[in-house]
């Protein structure tokens, strides 16, 4: 499930919004005080909790990753000691942040894009309420709502080789040349199947915002270009996608972000494997802290992999603006 | 003969027992984590195991703990912070390593009555050195088994028990199988083995690599040099014998022995490689396969080097730093009570077939089952324990499916090999 | 001409609709029939697609050995406990950023949204460690406060939006009623703000039956286990019966898909407002 978060669009909308309706009576500074009070309260519990549990771990984990933190550490309470970038050089001379980094990227790359290829293209067909529209939009969510581990399980069993259905599929339609054919066995094929499953879980919700967001596209102007003689696609391009800028900004962004934290689908299909072809920046730090309990290592690759998220955000949303600028 | 010795070995137990009750000892309590409580067959016999020792020993109380294999090293560092003390573990090899650099186990050789610790054979001792000693005592053990289907082996005109001796003599025997099953579809696998890149396969690799006389770790814990001789040929041999299974379909890539076993039970692979207690797996697919299941060791000459010697594995005893005298002694009574002929036959018999690994239970019974392989019992390699062995076994899996399946060079696959083990080790 | 044309753009949308359909909706069905058919009806070559014998005998083995039932418990203990204090914290908070604009509530907002794009691994060793000083591993508590951290910057600005739709001539008369701030945002502003409440819970809930990672690293105890994380640990060991894990999958899938069809509208109207409008 797409983890939220709140992208930056949201945050400035949220201050514009408040600001449209600054219709409060000209504060007296008592009143002021009181209400700075009053709201600090009620963000109290907030701010405490995610201080707590997120904000604080992160920077611990930061520090961690310039440290040699193994598990003596963790069962004495010990500091770790200071390495500088020594965990970073040793995961850089093996290659292995590269390799990770590089799948990481080919993963996210495909999953968000062919979600966003398919979902366009349902939400497209769904607006155009055809008959049962309501139920398909409906039983359309069920595999979002289903849990990763399950999902995860079950597409292992549609990958099984043998007796898998994909196996059946691909025997087939090979005519009965291909008789052993493992999804997730192959070194080239095993991102695939995590990426087609990954795709199976997101285009439900993608669609489902898509679908909101042509709600807000103008029917007028539709019609009006088409009168004009503007065909499909180019009242798709310079008037549907345009007017449904923001919804897409945020989807795509939410789903970037989903994709760079998928660990329980990698956990459950390959747990990296085979040759080390799914081995994502997820899969990495987690070999690295819990099972070899280099735990100084494995924070070194989450604040790389914090960095690329980052980064590959930054560059989605400044290809964004640019486009905008273009078409305003 | 037999049945005086188990007789008085009892009287014996019967009668320390009593002397320490008369000392009116002070009551103890052992915390023991055991990571086969989540098996129903395994959790009964530990807990009647556990009940016949606290009734014979009133002073001692103890209090089991269910510890998941993926999590253990977390439960104990959990347990401990929260001042919960962790007495007694029953755990694998491969956790040695882990938690003494974890400061959470010491030396049994500390604990254990010393006339009952010098009854455990060496060779299964061997393989439970980390550093600077002995860090666990065996409950039972397993080396290399060839799980075979007579059934499939006899209808094909052989005879099951003539195992080849040979690795010429191997292959000719999983040819001639195969010409019989080519076409049938009824046999998936005709000489399996595992190459799926999970801790497991790694071990089963490792143990094929001493078979074929290579030697993955030197005494000291390093990467031993794979270009030298005899490991350069070993790996070599090795790596086109898998090759050999892959390619022309006599075995999967990529599986599981967790797959293995379910085919195997089945009855669509002809022979596998497994530890012993796989046949738990086995028999739960299809409880009556002990009508087809036999066992052999690996052939003895194996390529140029091998002898088809392969490693120990083991369920084995960790036991807890920071004792009381009083938990020691409990902890020597209790091993020997759970390492006992009378209190390990049925487990070993009908739970997890394995061999005994202490002279004292040398009149148990071992599974018919494994007669076959138990003649091989023996020949096995120590191999030193290294903290990221896990890491460093499966890799071994990634350099076959390198060469196997994806096309690289020996020389490539090896080298790979080798920067990833040394990665591992070097940290 | 034109009519043809239509009629193969038709029959290409219906083409497509059943594609994608198929794709999203088959799987949940194999899922259903597989935990339907024994082990040795999964294990032939050519599938069936329905099974020969329907066996319940995976449901049977899940509710026998009761461990399933505790996972399930524990879950929805752990996800409905978490809703409630995610409810809570960010009907507190979601008033707060709506009502009272301070400088600093942006960068509150900011900080917050950024921080939630740390991946959950990097975070567990450390969080690990807080727990324990806390006392709080191995413990619902613990398990609850950590996944409700991770939800409530959505959460609040989620309900923030629903009270960006109330009025403010509301407040102030109350307030010239001589209502305290409390009093009005329970007795005033609450109750027209329920669906918002309903949203988040619900959205909540499922995320936080999703979670895996958290539970892994915090709880230790089979008895505490929750539901993914039990049918991780349990069913995907050294077995593979399909038919046992189909029918665990279906079980785990089946709430979750009733508490969807039944609180959809609150739900999509939720999400759209919080993702899409903002």
């Amino acid at each position: 499930m797409p983890t939220p978060f709140l992208s930056k669009e949201t945050v400035i909308m949220r201050s514009a919004s408040s600001s449209s309706s600054r219709r409060f009576p000209v504060l007296r500074s008592s009143r002021k005080r009181q209400d700075l009070l009053f709201c600090l309260c009620l963000l109290l519990p907030a701010v405490v909790l995610c201080t707590a549990f997120i904000l604080i771990p992160i920077i611990d984990s930061v520090v961690m990753s310039f440290t040699n933190y193994k598990l003596v550490n963790l069962t004495k309470n010990r500091p770790g000691e200071w390495n500088d970038f020594a965990n970073y050089t040793r995961l850089w001379k093996a290659g292995k942040l590269q390799s990770a980094i590089l799948i990481t990227g080919q993963f996210v790359f495909w999953t968000v894009s062919l979600t966003f290829l398919v979902s366009m293209t349902l939400a497209l067909i769904l607006n155009t309420d055809p008959p049962g529209a309501r139920f398909l939009r409906s039983v359309m969510m069920i595999p979002w709502v289903i849990p990763t581990v399950i999902t995860g399980l079950l597409w292992a069993w549609i990958y099984a080789n043998p007796y898998g259905l994909v196996q059946y599929l691909v025997h087939l339609f090979s005519g009965g040349r291909i008789t052993d054919f493992g999804m997730l066995n192959g070194k080239g094929t095993a991102l695939w199947g995590i990426i087609l499953a990954g795709l199976w879980k997101q285009v439900p919700l993608m669609t489902l915002l898509l679908l909101a967001g042509m709600q807000n596209v103008p029917e007028d102007i539709m019609e009006a270009a088409r009168i004009d003689g503007a065909d499909y696609f180019t009242r798709l391009i310079h008037i549907l996608i345009p007017y449904m800028r923001s919804v897409i900004a945020v989807s795509v962004s939410m789903c970037i972000i989903e994709n760079f934290k998928q660990y329980p689908l990698f956990a459950t299909l390959t747990n990296g494997g085979p040759v080390g072809a799914t081995t994502t920046l997820a899969v990495l730090s987690y070999d690295e802290a819990f099972v070899n309990n280099n735990y100084g290592s494995g924070a070194a690759v989450t604040t790389v992999w914090l960095l690329v998220m980052i980064a590959a955000v930054a560059v989605f949303r400044l290809i964004f603006q640019r486009n905008k600028g273009e078409t305003a | 003969m037999k049945k005086l010795l188990a007789l008085l070995t009892a009287l014996i137990m019967l009668l320390s027992a009593g002397a320490v009750m008369a000392e009116e000892k002070e009551p103890v309590t052992i915390r023991f984590y055991n990571y086969a409580l989540s098996e129903t067959a395994k959790a009964d016999w530990w807990k009647n195991t556990i009940a016949a020792f606290e009734a014979a020993n009133p002073w001692v109380t103890v209090e089991s703990v269910t510890v998941d294999y993926n999590s253990m090293i977390q439960t104990f560092t959990n347990d401990l912070g929260s001042g919960l003390s962790v007495d007694l573990i029953l755990g694998e090899v491969s956790w040695i390593p882990a938690l003494v650099e974890g400061e959470f186990i010491q030396q049994p050789k500390d604990v254990i009555d010393p006339d009952f610790y010098a009854g455990y054979y060496d060779y299964v001792l061997d393989q439970m050195y980390y550093k600077d000693g002995v860090y666990a005592v065996p409950h039972y053990y397993t080396n290399s088994v060839v799980f075979i289907n007579k059934d499939l082996v006899e209808a094909a005109g052989m005879d099951a028990a003539a195992f080849p001796d040979t690795l010429d003599g191997l292959k000719a025997w999983i040819e001639s199988l195969d010409a019989f099953y080519k076409d049938s579809g009824k046999v998936s696998t005709i000489f399996g083995l595992t190459t799926a890149e999970v801790p497991a396969t790694g071990s089963n690799i490792n143990a094929m690599f001493t078979a074929f006389g290579g030697q993955l770790l030197t005494d000291d814990g390093k990467l031993a040099d794979l270009k030298a001789e005899p490991n350069a040929t070993a790996m070599a041999e090795m790596l086109d014998f898998y090759k050999y299974l892959i390619g022309n379909g006599y075995t999967q890539e990529n599986l599981k022995l967790k797959d293995y076993r379910a085919a195997f039970g089945a009855g669509n692979v002809v022979a596998y490689v497994d530890s012993s207690w796989g046949y738990a797996q086995i028999g739960e697919v299809d409880p009556k396969a002990a009508e087809f299941t036999v066992t052999s060791f690996l052939p003895t000459t194996m390529g140029t080097y091998g002898k088809g010697e392969s490693l120990v594995e083991s369920h084995c005893f960790l036991i807890g730093d920071g004792l009381s005298d009083g938990q020691k002694e409990a902890i020597s009574l209790f091993i020997q009570h759970c390492t006992s002929t009378e209190n390990l036959e049925g487990y070993l018999n009908n739970i997890g077939l394995a061999f005994v690994a202490h002279e004292g239970l040398s009149g148990c019974r071992i599974s018919p089952i494994l007669e076959g392989a138990a003649k091989g019992v023996s020949h096995v390699r120590k191999q030193t324990q290294i903290g990221p062995m896990v890491s460093v076994q499966k890799q071994l899996a990634t350099m076959v499916l390198d060469y196997t399946v994806n096309g690289a060079s020996m020389e490539d696959a090896v080298a790979g090999y080798i920067a990833q083990a040394e990665y591992y080790i070097d940290q | 001409m034109k009519s043809r044309h239509h009629a193969v753009a038709l029959a290409a949308k219906y083409l497509v609709i059943l594609f994608l359909f198929a794709f999203l909706l088959f799987p949940v069905y194999w899922m259903l029939v597989t935990s339907l058919k024994t082990n040795v009806e999964s294990y032939r070559i050519i599938p069936s697609l329905w099974p020969e014998k329907v066996s319940a005998g995976g449901y049977q083995t899940l509710f026998q050995d009761g461990k399933f039932l505790v996972y399930y418990g524990n879950n929805l203990i752990v996800s409905a406990l978490a809703a409630l204090l995610i409810c809570l914290i960010s009907i507190m908070s979601g008033y707060a950023l709506s009502r009272f604009h301070f400088r600093w509530n942006v960068l509150l907002l900011a900080t917050f949204s950024f921080s939630q794009m740390m991946p959950v691994i990097s975070r567990l060793i450390s969080l690990y460690g807080i727990l324990r000083r806390l006392g709080m591993t191995d413990t619902r508590l613990g398990l609850v406060l950590a996944i409700s951290a991770t939800q409530v910057p959505f959460s609040a600005t989620l309900m923030a939006s629903f009270f960006d739709g109330i009025p403010r001539d509301l407040e102030e008369a109350a307030w010239t009623d001589g209502c305290g701030r409390m009093k009005t945002l329970l007795r005033i502003i609450m109750p027209l703000v329920v669906p918002g409440i309903l949203a988040v819970g619900i959205y909540s809930f499922l995320m936080t039956w999703d979670d895996y990672l958290h539970a892994v690293t915090l709880v230790r105890s089979p008895a505490l286990w929750t539901l993914s994380q039990g049918l991780k640990l349990t069913y995907l060991g050294e077995v593979s019966d399909w038919q046992l894990i189909n029918s665990a999958s279906i079980l785990g899938a089946l709430p979750m898909i009733f508490v969807f069809f039944f609180f959809q509208k609150y739900m999509v109207k939720g999400l759209v407002a919080g993702a899409v409008k903002g």
